[in-house]
């Protein structure tokens, strides 16, 4: 798999986990669904830019950091720009990243995931990955087995993987909202001790 | 409606999966994927998010190592997933107690001792996270982030247990040094049983009389192995507690990695020559001059300070 690159290993391990983060960030700045997604994109296309990026201590700070930074500047380009935004920017310091789930997961847990999302796939896109990703079989092995063309086996793949990459990151997504209140609680519950 | 957003990152996405397709079953180069994903930034965004959703699909091949319950493929490729799913969830090890837990964690350059209800303790490395919680039947701690030396008492009736990324470790009694690294978990059994499981594999080491060798368990969601560790390297390990970093023999550039996670100005080196020298000694992690002024004096080094970092550049 030479065309996986180190920075992309990288931006797997350390920069993904926290996207729940980054939306929920972008989201509160700009108020907009699309427009955070849109800032969250740009974000990460900025930190795989980043020459440097074996330096980045804390990577999650960093995308949170170009987040505003983005904002900011849309926010200067606009118009007219709400009142609530800008009291945002300016009172806000960047959001702590918890710690998210997924980084505290165990392997099995993580496995149970990536089951489940599996499960959710169209009948041929889960044989396809499962036979190509679990039992390791090369799409050529796959497009005989399944009595399939190669190209078949090629666009359930791409379709497969399309659906479970969505579908991952809504994944996390859930599971750091229902923390961020724990979260809360338990600084309540430290303090109270 | 599909807002614009959103519009672009599907189509994103597509087309990256599309492309991961193409690669994987060689109807595509590693030139034709760069010239698509170098024209766009967020081509290579999309590329690596998908990439990554891939990597997490090896989970599937450790599962499928794994000795277990007999499943017919058959079975599973029609849709008896679930009845997978379900034996290996058995283990359901975090639940709702993850909201229960209590957090230490120390910052850049920051040591810290925790010390446990059971007379357990655990000393917190530079730049590391923990959670833990115990209750009646088990005690259970989680290494987010960096690095810990255990010292776990004895208590026959709650086992002891440690959770990272990469699986469960179970520790008797004795001693451990436990560090994440990008690669892995690697746990030292300085003395005492430990008894590791993870989604693919299971190991065991233990360090009994004070002949028996240490040994490192080093664990990744792969694979784990079982090291025998020279008493010196063992004391290396171990400096940090003392608020020391040894190197030996290590070249430059490993040796400023490892004093950068001490540093929040990190030492940069400058130049491909002074990375290859090979140092050793013994120095303070909170004192960053007196290695920089061994590394003058011995090597000839030039640094130059721009303030935020300092760059390590060897002269002439």
């Amino acid at each position: 798999m030479a065309w996986l690159r180190d920075i992309d290993r990288w931006f797997g391990a350390r920069v993904l986990p926290y996207a729940a983060n980054y939306r929920a960030y972008a989201r509160k700045l700009t108020g907009d669904e699309a427009d955070a997604e849109d800032l969250v994109q740009e974000a990460y296309a900025k930190v795989l830019g980043v020459a440097e990026w074996r330096r980045l201590e804390t990577p999650e700070r960093f995308v949170l950091t170009i987040i505003r930074n983005l904002a900011f500047e849309r926010f200067r380009r606009a118009k007219v720009v709400a009142i609530r935004q800008i009291g945002v920017l300016e009172m806000d310091a960047l959001p702590d990243p918890a710690p998210d789930a997924y980084a505290v997961t165990s392997a099995r847990q993580e496995l149970d995931l990536v089951l489940a999302a599996l499960e959710r796939l169209p009948v041929q896109c889960r044989k396809v990955l499962t036979l190509r990703k679990m039992h390791g079989l090369s799409p050529g092995q796959i497009a005989v087995r399944l009595n399939l063309s190669v190209s078949t086996v090629e666009k359930h793949l791409a379709k497969g993987l399309r659906l479970l990459t969505k579908a991952l990151a809504a994944g996390d997504g859930r599971s750091i909202e229902k923390r961020s209140s724990s979260w809360r609680d338990r600084a309540i519950k430290t303090e109270s001790n | 409606m599909a807002r614009p957003g959103d519009q672009d990152r599907e189509q994103l996405i597509a087309q990256a999966s599309q492309w991961l397709a193409r690669l994987d079953a060689g109807r595509a180069t590693e030139q034709d994927l760069n010239a698509w994903r170098d024209a766009d930034p967020r081509r290579a965004a999309a590329f690596a998010e998908v990439a990554h959703a891939w990597t997490r699909l090896d989970a599937l091949r450790d599962a499928e190592d794994k000795p277990r319950p007999k499943i017919n493929r058959r079975t599973w490729l029609t849709g008896g997933g679930a009845a997978l799913a379900a034996s290996l969830a058995g283990g359901a090890w975090l639940g709702r107690d993850v909201l229960l837990r209590d957090r230490v964690v120390t910052g850049v350059g920051e040591r810290r001792t925790l010390a446990l209800p059971d007379g357990s303790s655990v000393e917190l490395n530079t730049d590391t996270e923990v959670f833990w919680r115990f209750d009646r039947a088990r005690r259970r701690l989680w290494l987010a982030r960096g690095e810990a030396a255990l010292t776990i008492a004895q208590d026959h009736l709650r086992p002891f247990e440690l959770f990272t990324a990469q699986g469960l470790a179970r520790l008797a009694a004795g001693q451990f040094n436990a560090r994440l690294r990008p690669a892995g978990l690697d746990l030292i059994v300085l003395a005492g049983q430990a008894a590791v499981e993870t989604a693919s594999s299971r190991a065991e080491a233990q360090v009994i009389g004070p002949a028996d060798a240490r040994r490192v368990l080093e664990i990744t969601a792969r694979r784990i192995d079982v090291v025998d560790t020279p008493e010196a390297q063992v004391q290396s390990v171990q400096a940090w507690r003392r608020g020391e970093i040894v190197f030996e023999g290590q070249a430059l550039s490993a040796a400023v990695e490892e004093y950068n996670r001490y540093l929040t100005r990190k030492l940069v080196i400058g130049d491909d020559r002074a990375g290859r020298l090979r140092l050793g000694g013994r120095f303070l992690t909170g004192d960053p001059d007196s290695f920089l002024d061994a590394l003058r004096t011995t090597f000839g080094l030039r640094i130059i300070d721009d303030g935020s970092s300092r760059i390590l550049l060897k002269s002439r």
